[in-house]
């Protein structure tokens, strides 16, 4: 059996230099036929820099199955943007499989799950506890071929700032919630509970990732995401 | 729909603190229409406990610090609860299924957040099977966290792929009271133990496919955590 009739699209936003490696987690639950999973790596700009396709064979071997497969290798020839090699893996694969995202940093690593998604009719949002010795980044990935627009609304306190960026179609962008919204963050020890509301004026199907890394260890930096 | 709930669990210990945010959403309505959250804590050792959070507002993300809510959370009361969240809006015609939640479990260094398992209508379609990966590294190791929020006891299974002629095995299998939580070690269970080592550029892992028995109610919230191997904190979670 080939793909399945109806296969499921996920998105993930990846990353491989130079704060982490990228591992991608599949597990095929309740699928004991064939499966063939199609990847698709596009760069920030939305290009298609490589394409995969794995394929696990019939029988009680593939019944349970938990793959890992790391995509540095794929992202070779991904350009740097806003000083990171990133960009959008898309897969498709078939109903049942799960996917998940591990990011591998220096001193830890994480599970993070596919981009929630952002459209005219979806909006999503963000927890993040603002604060010296934490940074938020937002990862956005576009699933469409038009240009995106995603508006990025802070809640802080009693202010809603707002910004948006461009997501160039099939492309990536990442967004510092530091340097988007420098006021917001507390001089002083503590933190701030914070909520971002992402939404999009424009056609596009967009999706987006929350990464956040703690410095508040010694000698060490960890990253968390959304999962 | 004009409700939309979710099944999750929390930590409340001396390092461990719980937070849920949520989203009420109701698409493409952006008027902040009047909304409630409902917010229930239980576990076998507490009687259960529902706090109303009034002022939510529909696209207006909001959140609750669990412990602030339920004193009897504060550390030394709690440990591992269950939490059901529940959103409501009186609004006709505003539907809530795009609604969103979160739940954050916090430790200094670190945060897991991760999506509850969304309960879902009796008319609705049969969900996909429910299943995840464990994994065993030298980063990780993978717990399985099982929340019964109906009101009966229930035999929940955790399958893994076999060997020779028995393609599916069970991993564990747990009873677990009305209103309970449990947590099962699955590398105490010897769920690696038949996983063959496969060399990453990190390191070896052992990792299984697990994945629940179909008539599981769908009141049942089943979670893999991965906790860090030296802490034993919650890195991430993923539910089932």
């Amino acid at each position: 059996m080939g793909m399945a009739a109806t296969p499921q699209i996920s998105n993930f936003w990846i990353s491989s230099f130079p704060y982490f490696s990228s591992t991608l987690v599949s597990t095929f639950a309740g699928l004991p036929a064939e499966t063939e999973h199609k990847l698709n790596f596009f760069d920030a700009d939305g290009e298609l820099i490589n394409e995969a396709s794995s394929v696990f064979p019939a029988g009680q071997s593939n019944f349970g199955q938990c793959n890992f497969l790391e995509l540095d290798p794929f992202l070779e020839s991904c350009k740097l943007e806003g000083g990171l090699k990133h960009g959008r893996l898309q897969i498709i694969s078939p109903q049942g499989s799960r996917h998940m995202l591990r990011l591998h940093g220096r001193h830890n690593a994480c599970l993070s799950s596919s981009t929630l998604r952002v459209s005219g009719s979806q909006s999503s949002f963000f927890p993040m506890a603002l604060s010296r010795d934490r940074s938020f980044l937002v990862a956005a990935v576009n699933e469409s071929d038009v240009e995106g627009v995603l508006r990025v609304r802070l809640f802080a306190g009693t202010r809603a700032p707002e910004t948006t960026c461009l997501i160039p179609p099939r492309g990536a962008r990442i967004i510092s919630i530091p340097a988007e919204f420098p006021s917001h963050i507390p001089d002083g020890p503590g933190a701030q509970q914070a909520y971002l509301r992402l939404g999009t004026t424009s056609d596009a199907i967009l999706g987006a990732q929350l990464i956040e890394r703690n410095d508040s260890a010694t000698d060490r930096e960890t990253y968390s995401s959304l999962s | 729909m004009q409700t939309v709930s979710w099944l999750g669990f929390g930590i409340c210990s001396s390092l461990t603190r719980t937070m849920v945010h949520f989203f009420p959403s109701a698409g493409g309505v952006s008027a902040p229409y009047q909304s409630s959250c409902q917010i229930s804590v239980f576990s076998s050792a507490m009687e259960p406990k529902s706090a109303l959070l009034d002022g939510v507002r529909l696209s207006q993300p909001d959140g609750i610090r669990l412990e602030e809510a339920f004193p009897a959370l504060q550390p030394g009361g709690g440990g591992l609860f269950g939490v059901h969240i529940k959103i409501a809006t009186n609004q006709p015609r505003v539907e809530l299924q795009k609604s969103l939640c979160f739940i954050e479990v916090v430790n200094q260094f670190n945060s897991a957040r991760f999506a509850p398992y969304l309960e879902r209508a009796a008319s609705a379609e049969p969900a996909s099977p429910r299943g995840g990966a464990a994994i065993k590294d030298a980063f990780h190791t993978t717990t399985c966290v099982i929340v019964n929020g109906s009101d009966k006891n229930e035999t929940v299974s955790l399958l893994a792929s076999g060997i020779g002629n028995e393609p599916v095995r069970t991993a564990a299998t747990r009873e677990v009271p009305s209103g309970g939580v449990i947590e099962v070690d699955l590398d105490a269970a010897q769920l690696f133990t038949q996983a063959q080592p496969v060399e990453q550029s990190w390191g070896l892992v052992r990792s299984q496919s697990v994945f629940l028995n179909d008539n599981l109610s769908d009141q049942i919230g089943v979670f893999l955590v991965y906790r860090d191997c030296e802490s034993k904190k919650p890195i991430s979670v993923c539910a089932l």
